[in-house]
C-alpha cells in the first residue's frame, strides 16, 4: 500500500467521522430510551385498550370518508 | 486490493450513516429480551391514531381546496400509509389485549407499529402538515 492510498483512506475516514459519531450518539440515546421504556412500570388496563379501540373505529370511518371524497375529486 | 479496501470503507460508512437506528435498537432489544410495557405500547397505538387523524385532515383539506395536485398530490400515498398504519395498530392492540407487554423484535407487532408510524409521519411531513418534535 503506497502513501497515496493511505492518505486517501485517512481522508475518507476523517470525512466520515462526524457522521459516524452522530450515528453512534443517536444509537446510544435510542437504546437508553428503549431501556428506560422497558424499565418503566405500567400495564394498560382492558378499559384503556377498549377506549383506544373505540376512538380508532371513529378515526377509521373518518379516514375512509375523506379518502372517498378525495378519490372522487381526483377522478373527476 | 486498494480499491476494494476503499470501497469497503465507503460502503460501511454509508451504511452506518444512512440507516436509521430503529433496526439496531430493535436488534438490541430482541437480543436482550426486552419487552415494552403495555402502557407504552398503547401510547404508540394512540400515536398511530393521531397520525391517521392528520391524514384525514390532509385529505379533507385537499377536498375543500378542490385540489389533488401540488401539495395535494400525496393523497393516495397518505391514504395507503394510513391504512397500513391501521393494520399495524390493530395488530398491536390485539396483542396488548391478549398478552399485555409486547416483546421487541423484527417482524413483531411493536416493530411493525413503530415502522408504520414512521412511514406515515414521513409522508405527512412531506405534505407539510406534520412537524416532528424538535427533540425527536
Amino acid at each position: 500500500m503506497n502513501s497515496t492510498t493511505i492518505t486517501a483512506i485517512i481522508n475518507l475516514v476523517t470525512a466520515l467521522l462526524p457522521t459516524l459519531e452522530a450515528g453512534a450518539v443517536t444509537l446510544y440515546a435510542d437504546v437508553k430510551q428503549l431501556l428506560a421504556d422497558a424499565n418503566a412500570s405500567g400495564a394498560a388496563t382492558p378499559d384503556q385498550v377498549s377506549q383506544v379501540q373505540a376512538l380508532d373505529a371513529a378515526s377509521d370511518a373518518a379516514l375512509e370518508k375523506a379518502h372517498a371524497a378525495y378519490a372522487a375529486l381526483a377522478s373527476s | 486490493m486498494k480499491l476494494h479496501m476503499l470501497a469497503a470503507l465507503a460502503v460501511a460508512g454509508l451504511a452506518l450513516a444512512g440507516c436509521t437506528t430503529t433496526g439496531l435498537v430493535s436488534a438490541v432489544g430482541q437480543a436482550t429480551g426486552v419487552t415494552i410495557p403495555s402502557s407504552r405500547a398503547l401510547a404508540v397505538a394512540d400515536s398511530l391514531r393521531t397520525a391517521e387523524d392528520l391524514a384525514t385532515t390532509y385529505l379533507n383539506g385537499c377536498v375543500a381546496a378542490k385540489s389533488h395536485t401540488g401539495a395535494c398530490a400525496y393523497g393516495e400515498t397518505v391514504y395507503n400509509d394510513a391504512k397500513a398504519a391501521n393494520i399495524a395498530r390493530d395488530n398491536l392492540l390485539a396483542f396488548i389485549a391478549k398478552h399485555g407487554d409486547v416483546p421487541l423484535g423484527v417482524g413483531g407487532v411493536y416493530d411493525a407499529a413503530t415502522t408504520a408510524l414512521s412511514t406515515l409521519q414521513s409522508v405527512l411531513t412531506q405534505t407539510g402538515i406534520y412537524k416532528p418534535a424538535a427533540n425527536s
